[in-house]
């Protein structure tokens, strides 16, 4: 079931997600995740994914394939792809960089990495724990005592937006 | 870190580093929330620069032991110094003996740019002082930054986190020192830092030679090392490149450094070492050593007029010095700083800084363009550091701080 016959110059290969859907690609565009490659030089063509989400994975093949097709001509309607890729919602982000991580692809990482640094770098900490849901295990004194030795982050205006 | 690859669910997190029962439900469309691992939160958090980190570190209990582990403060340093927009670099420089700084970033993009004031650690508070303190900036290495004093203090600060150590007096042989100077640099091998101090004194004949002192912060102490093999070093401090500090040598008959030989001591063994120079061509020439990008330089100052910058790009392989570039000095810069430090920026462009005012040269092109600090006038020292957590003396100033009167003596946070 994997490789097609007629299209020699083209193997391609199944990723199943998680959550049991299939997605034939392209070998060279599935080998710039780290993980697949390793697989597809053990010989497999069929590549189980049980970390990673249809929905992630989706959008993972999306930008494997865009940047697959990466030319010198083509660098800004990467740049608007990437830009685009990543106007959504933290929880979004962090399924990606989770898929990323276990998929080892480089360059995605490092890209939604920054988006989230970037994105909470202005918010109050308490924003910054709503989103990463986390719950605050400091005692309000213990707080306190830490807001007060790190005074000089605490000056100026946060962004208590959760998006 | 161990478990690269697998085992990794995005929707599990590692039950120690995390709450998971958040108190809202604003998922839409997936039913199970997604927590990321310890790891991949360093990822993210590596990426910011020091002010929001430190904001951060009230959020839980585990986000302040990871920004404050060793292993989270090395992995945000090597990806900060290696930030291609140069957005966590920033430029100190003094203005009327008062140190500030701006981002190095700012300095690149913008024709005038303002800077902000530094609470470095002698800084005035008020009434105590009759003048200010001329603070030298002997060097900067991992966003640490040494200073010397009018008064030959010394003290290791990093400017980002606002913290210091005031260091022990080197104790010179001889008391009277007519002149000191300094060079500060990173032991890898030792994980330690130092500081090499070359005292110059007045009774100077055979028996006075120079006398050549280390400290290492590890030790807190000074202690002797080897004579250096050649006795007219530059005044200017130590340049640090590859784990060595290095200083031209004056040329006989000169105040200044023409050529000859850059002598340089290891950090790590304590050897002393020649590195070799190019051939900088005919004319009245002046040199000065400097720093690019990890790479040692030297800037040579031909008739007065410009400005060649030489790099090594290889090090210790005399043919590999290139002249990347020939400057004319900008005619308001001249007079403010006569000693340029230099840097690369990314897209090819050098920025040589003349005190406050900066010439940003393409090296694709030849063009110039000037960006100057308009709110510093008046500049003697100028140095670039790279924002970092790093403060190698924490643990010892807490141990100083219990043993006297119940403030800290040794390390001050300066809020």
């Amino acid at each position: 079931m994997a490789s097609t016959t007629e299209t020699k110059q083209k193997k391609m290969l199944i990723l199943k997600s998680a959550d049991n859907d299939e997605f034939e690609i392209e070998e060279s565009v599935g080998v710039q995740s780290e993980t697949i490659k390793n697989l597809v030089e053990d010989g497999f063509t069929f590549v189980p994914l049980p970390n990673v989400y249809t929905k992630a994975l989706i959008k993972i093949i999306d930008y494997l394939k865009k940047h697959a097709n990466k030319t010198d001509s083509n660098d800004e309607e990467i740049k608007t792809f990437d830009k685009d890729f990543v106007n959504t919602t933290f929880d979004d982000l962090f399924e990606l960089v989770s898929a990323a991580n276990y998929l080892h692809i480089s360059c995605l990482m490092n890209m939604l990495c920054q988006t989230i640094a970037d994105r909470i770098k202005d918010k109050s900490p308490e924003a910054v724990r709503k989103i990463f849901h986390i719950n605050c295990d400091y005692t309000p004194e213990e707080e306190a005592k830490i807001r007060k030795a790190n005074a000089q982050a605490f000056e100026g205006q946060f962004d208590e937006s959760l998006d | 870190m161990e478990d690269e690859g697998c085992d990794r669910h995005p929707k599990r997190s590692k039950p120690t580093n995390h709450c998971q029962f958040p108190s809202t439900s604003m998922q839409e469309s997936t039913s199970t929330i997604p927590i990321l691992p310890e790891e991949l939160i360093s990822e993210i958090l590596s990426r910011l620069p020091v002010k929001p980190l430190l904001k951060f570190r009230c959020v839980s209990k585990s986000w302040l032991s990871l920004i404050s582990s060793t292993e989270f403060v090395n992995t945000h340093l090597s990806l900060s110094a290696n930030k291609k927009e140069y957005t966590h670099h920033m430029l100190i420089l003094d203005s009327n003996y008062m140190l500030r700084h701006c981002n190095l970033r700012s300095l690149f993009r913008e024709a005038s740019i303002r800077s902000i004031d530094t609470d470095y650690p002698t800084k005035s508070n008020g009434s105590d002082k009759m003048w200010p303190d001329f603070d030298r900036i002997i060097g900067s290495v991992n966003g640490l930054i040494c200073l010397s004093t009018e008064n030959d203090h010394l003290f290791m600060w990093n400017p980002s986190i606002r913290k210091y150590t005031k260091l022990p007096d080197p104790k010179p042989r001889l008391r009277k020192v007519y002149w000191r100077q300094y060079g500060f640099g990173y032991d890898e091998f030792h994980d330690d830092y130092k500081i090499v101090g070359i005292f110059f004194f007045d009774e100077y004949g055979t028996t006075n030679k120079d006398e050549i002192k280390i400290y290492s912060l590890k030790s807190d102490s000074w202690r002797s090392v080897d004579p250096c093999p050649i006795e007219d070093l530059s005044i200017d401090s130590g340049k640090f490149v590859k784990g060595k500090l290095h200083w031209l040598t004056k040329t006989p008959g000169y105040n200044f450094c023409k050529g000859g030989d850059i002598i340089s001591l290891d950090l790590a063994d304590e050897k002393w070492g020649k590195v070799e120079q190019p051939c900088y061509g005919e004319g009245d020439i002046e040199l000065w050593a400097g720093v690019l990008g990890s790479d040692l330089s030297v800037f040579c100052e031909c008739d007065g007029i410009h400005v060649d910058g030489w790099v090594m790009k290889e090090y210790g392989v005399k043919e590999s010095w290139t002249k990347i570039f020939t400057v004319k000095y900008p005619d308001m810069a001249y007079s403010d700083l006569k000693y340029p430090m230099f840097f690369m920026s990314n897209k090819g462009e050098v920025v040589i800084v003349f005190g406050s005012t900066s010439v940003i040269y393409n090296l694709k092109n030849g063009s110039l363009r000037l960006s100057k600090v308009i709110d510093v006038v008046g500049c003697h020292e100028v140095e670039i550091y790279v924002e970092s957590l790093v403060c190698p003396f924490s643990t010892k100033g807490i141990e100083d701080a219990a043993k006297t009167k119940g403030e800290k003596a040794q390390i001050k946070t300066i809020e």
